[in-house]
């Protein structure tokens, strides 16, 4: 990383100390998202019997990620009985997947509630199955933290990619040989039927095996269409001998990204979302990929308007005069400029992805219901209206989260501007 | 101004175009096709022959057997006449067939024997193992066909001998296994699906509704007007609160109330719609609080009561909704109009304004305003399509019989023409406002036509 990314983290400190109320929510719900196995779980964290210790927990978090297989150990009614030496639960004893029956058909919680103890109270109260709504809660936590930072790292890669390309290069400064073109379309098309086309049915086998060998087999596709590519890349400087490759032109890159922008915009994205999952299987990766292809726009505009400010910079035009590519020029002295504003741009879509999931799971669309976000937790309280703590909790989670993002954004808005001092 | 409108529409009808093309690609990918919900089958195989007969001629007949676009492009193990078989797992079993042993013309004779049987099948039931047969038909792998074939031929039953005719043109061995690798573009002309449901769509037909059989086009244009009206009512709202609170805030900026106006729009601005709705419908309508609104629907009276007080009974049902899909706007907007506002304050004009000895409020509205209500155009135009979303999440919650809520039902009916109609209908209309927008923008400011750098306010 260069120096000036580091610049930019310094930026993000500033704006984190004048909004203390935006970081310190994110930052409790990030440690609540990385610890809810270990805060709210049905399982003891740490039990002793005759000479033999468990960590019941972590190997249940474990066994549920798939990485061993829990075939001979013990029940959970094995960790109930009264016999331990040593036995640690949870502060919330409860998974999101608990249902109490002796607290079902929602308990209010102020209402007097059949448990044995303080410990085993529903702080939050239970919804109509007598699952606890703050285990819910928490482990809401990590499925929002999930939406927001899966759909922004695509968003923020495309918009970032394709807003600095826009605004970097324009209409007229990506000059391209024909050859060069040619060759560019060709590897694509070619680098696409043979990474992807004719490997259809290993991808499609691999998908329905396991996402473990879905992942190793797309890594070999990309791979294989990446070595296409620069083979194709390298031949072009092969047919620019030509003199009829060897003409150059520029390539209206800029035309070509805001037209793209200007479709994308034009479609609601939530029909767009809807279209998609009227046919597909519901799944929470899905709509997460959604919205990161659908929201990238609005970054792409803001990396694209700093870049048109950033180029005609002294600093741009001393890197040019001391004959640095336009690669290194971009990535090294025009992006981390640019870093603020997508900074903004991605915190705000951050909080939007989450309003958009949550809206999607309160109508139980596209995520399945297994799933318990918020907003699948708010949907509940629609069908029992007398529930309040239902609406109000995961509303207010919502609330409180898309709030952070926003006020974080709006502080690192307002920062003293720092590319004039460079 | 002309050239600017050329360009302009230059580009709409790409925009539309891509429209057409992602709607028409996820219908086409939806499971189950019109024909058989015409005839009211599922995606599982057919029953009898006489249905299947007439399950094949209505596609035929739709159009549905034509292939789905001008060209395709796939590999050459595939045979070109692969569109042609309805059921999708079987086009699957087919297709893997084809790439693994690269011999498309064994494979479809054997499939096309295999087909000849199941109706033999499906003719008599004692004749042949009908539930074999549909496990052949969805198998792709060659070895495991011809395990299933070994079991058939082993029986003591009159249909081994078939299952031995069947086994011996299955494509064992895969003499063309490069064939795969060789890309083939195929041009199947104009008689194709996209190109007739694009002509279709031209006429204004969008098919029909699986439920009820009524035509798409119609549903939604009655849903659309009931949409317009709500969203409509909410963006005026929105902006007759929007403008005077933008404009206060600016010309105050930094006083006390400032920071508390943009504070609680910045709090308004961060709530979930369909929370606030939810919570509204359980406090204020019926149920085990207040009883002050009706919960549900467009309008509770009849054509015949007089047309006041339907206007009061639909503006009644309205009120919730319509306070539910503003409030975000409004906060949005009113920032909007703070910046635009605070950006032109500081200009030359206003102090010479200020100067002649205007009176404050010839200044603000007269020169400031006037100024910065050009970016105002481009916002609202942009607002479009995220309050047509936000409508959708209002009208499912509070039932008002709008777009979204046709969507929503639709989508969970699993009615595709209805989904895909309604997402073409919704992204054009968007489509339409923008560049409408747009021509206004240059209609209001008389420098974007005349400069060529610029393309146009969207830009910004």
């Amino acid at each position: 990383m260069s120096r000036r990314y580091l610049q930019f983290f310094n930026a993000f400190k500033r704006a984190a100390k004048k909004s203390r109320f935006g970081i310190g929510y994110l930052g409790v719900l990030f440690v609540l998202a990385l610890t809810c196995n270990s805060l709210a779980n049905e399982w003891p964290l740490l039990a002793a019997k005759n000479g033999q210790l468990f960590l019941p927990a972590f190997h249940q978090s474990l066994s549920d990620m798939g990485l061993i297989k829990s075939v001979n150990y013990p029940r959970l009614e094995f960790f109930q009985a009264p016999d331990f030496r040593l036995l640690i639960k949870a502060p919330i004893p409860y998974s999101p997947s608990t249902m109490d029956e002796r607290n079902s058909r929602s308990v209010s919680p102020f209402a007097k509630q059949d448990v044995s103890s303080l410990c085993e109270r529903h702080w939050l109260g239970t919804d109509e199955l007598g699952h606890d709504v703050l285990a819910l809660l928490i482990h809401g936590a990590r499925l929002a933290l999930l939406v927001g930072l899966g759909s922004m790292s695509i968003a923020g890669f495309l918009g970032i990619l394709l807003g600095a390309l826009a605004g970097y290069f324009g209409d007229e400064r990506m000059r391209l040989s024909r050859a060069r073109l040619l060759m560019i379309c060709l590897a694509f098309g070619v680098g696409f039927f043979f990474a992807f086309n004719s490997r259809y049915f290993i991808l499609l086998d691999a998908w329905r095996d396991s996402m473990l060998s879905f992942l190793l087999q797309a890594c070999i596709s990309i791979g294989l269409f990446l070595i296409i590519y620069y083979v194709f890349y390298r031949g072009a400087n092969w047919l620019e001998k030509v003199s009829f490759f060897n003409k150059r032109f520029a390539l209206p890159l800029d035309a070509l990204i805001l037209r793209l922008i200007e479709v994308l915009l034009a479609l609601p994205m939530l029909f767009l979302i809807l279209a998609i999952v009227a046919i597909a299987k519901p799944s929470l990766g899905l709509v997460v990929v959604i919205i990161g292809f659908t929201s990238w726009t609005g970054i792409a505009r803001l990396v694209r308007a700093e870049m048109l400010r950033i180029r005609s910079m002294p600093y741009m035009e001393a890197s040019q005069a001391l004959g640095f590519s336009p690669g290194y020029s971009l990535w090294r002295h025009a992006l981390p400029n640019a870093m603020g504003p997508v900074f903004v741009a991605l915190a705000f879509g951050f909080a939007n992805a989450i309003l958009i999931e949550s809206g999607l799971s309160f109508l139980g669309l596209g995520v399945p219901p297994e799933v318990l976000t918020w907003g699948a937790l708010l949907a509940e309280a629609r069908q029992s209206a007398s529930s309040w703590w239902l609406a109000i909790v995961p509303g207010l989670a919502i609330f409180c989260t898309v709030m952070a993002c926003n006020s974080l954004a709006e502080r690192f808005a307002k920062r003293p501007d720092s590319s004039s001092a460079n | 101004m002309q050239r600017y409108l050329l360009k302009r529409l230059l580009i709409f009808f790409p925009s539309l175009v891509l429209v057409t093309l992602l709607c028409f690609w996820l219908a086409a990918s939806a499971p189950g096709d019109a024909a058989q919900q015409a005839i009211g089958i599922g995606e599982d195989q057919q029953s009898s022959n006489s249905s299947l007969a007439e399950y094949l001629a209505l596609r035929k007949k739709m159009g549905l057997d034509l292939p789905l676009f001008y060209f395709s492009i796939s590999n050459a193990a595939l045979p070109d006449t692969l569109y042609r078989i309805p059921d999708s797992k079987e086009r699957e079993a087919m297709e893997r067939m084809c790439e693994t042993t690269g011999l498309p013309e064994a494979v479809a004779l054997y499939r096309h024997k295999l087909s000849m049987w199941r109706s033999e099948a499906l003719e008599n039931v004692n004749a042949a193992p009908l539930d074999k047969i549909n496990e052949l038909a969805l198998e792709g792998d060659v070895n495991r066909s011809k395990r299933i074939l070994d079991g058939l031929a082993a029986d003591t039953c009159a249909w081994a001998k078939q299952a031995v005719v069947l086994r011996a043109l299955l494509p064992l061995k895969s003499t063309q296994p490069y064939l795969h690798f060789l890309p083939v573009l195929r041009w199947h002309g104009l008689n194709n699906q996209y190109h007739r449901w694009l002509a279709q769509i031209a006429t204004g037909d969008l098919g029909v509704s699986y439920q009820d059989q009524r035509p798409v086009a119609g549903l939604l244009i009655e849903a659309l007007k009931r949409t317009l009206l709500l969203c409509g009512s909410a963006l005026l709202i929105s902006l007759l609160i929007a403008v005077p609170l933008g404009i206060y805030t600016a010309v105050h900026a930094g006083s006390r109330i400032d920071r508390g106006i943009s504070g609680v729009l910045f709090f308004l601005h961060a709530i979930p719609n369909f929370w606030l709705a939810s919570m509204l419908i359980v406090f204020f309508c019926g149920g085990d609080y207040l009883d002050v609104f009706p919960a549900f629907g467009w309008s509770s009276l009849d054509a015949d009561a007089s047309l006041w007080s339907r206007v009061w009974d639909a503006a009644w049902h309205l009120l919730l909704p319509v306070l539910c899909l503003m409030y975000a706007g409004l906060a949005y907007l009113a920032r909007q109009v703070r910046g635009s506002m605070l950006a032109v304050l500081p200009a030359e004009f206003i102090q010479t304004a200020r100067a002649k000895g205007l009176s404050e409020h010839a200044v603000v509205w007269r020169h400031a305003f006037r100024n910065s209500l050009l970016p105002l155009i481009t916002i609202i135009a942009g607002m479009l399509p995220m309050v047509i979303s936000g409508s959708f999440v209002i009208e499912c919650l509070f039932s008002i019989p709008g777009v979204g809520k046709l969507t929503y039902e639709a989508v969970l009916a699993r009615n595709f023409p209805v989904v895909y109609g309604s997402v073409l209908l919704v992204a054009s209309f968007t489509i339409v406002a923008m560049l409408l927008a747009d021509l206004l923008y240059a209609w209001a400011d008389p420098r974007i036509s005349f400069s060529s750098q610029q393309k146009g306010g969207a830009d910004e």
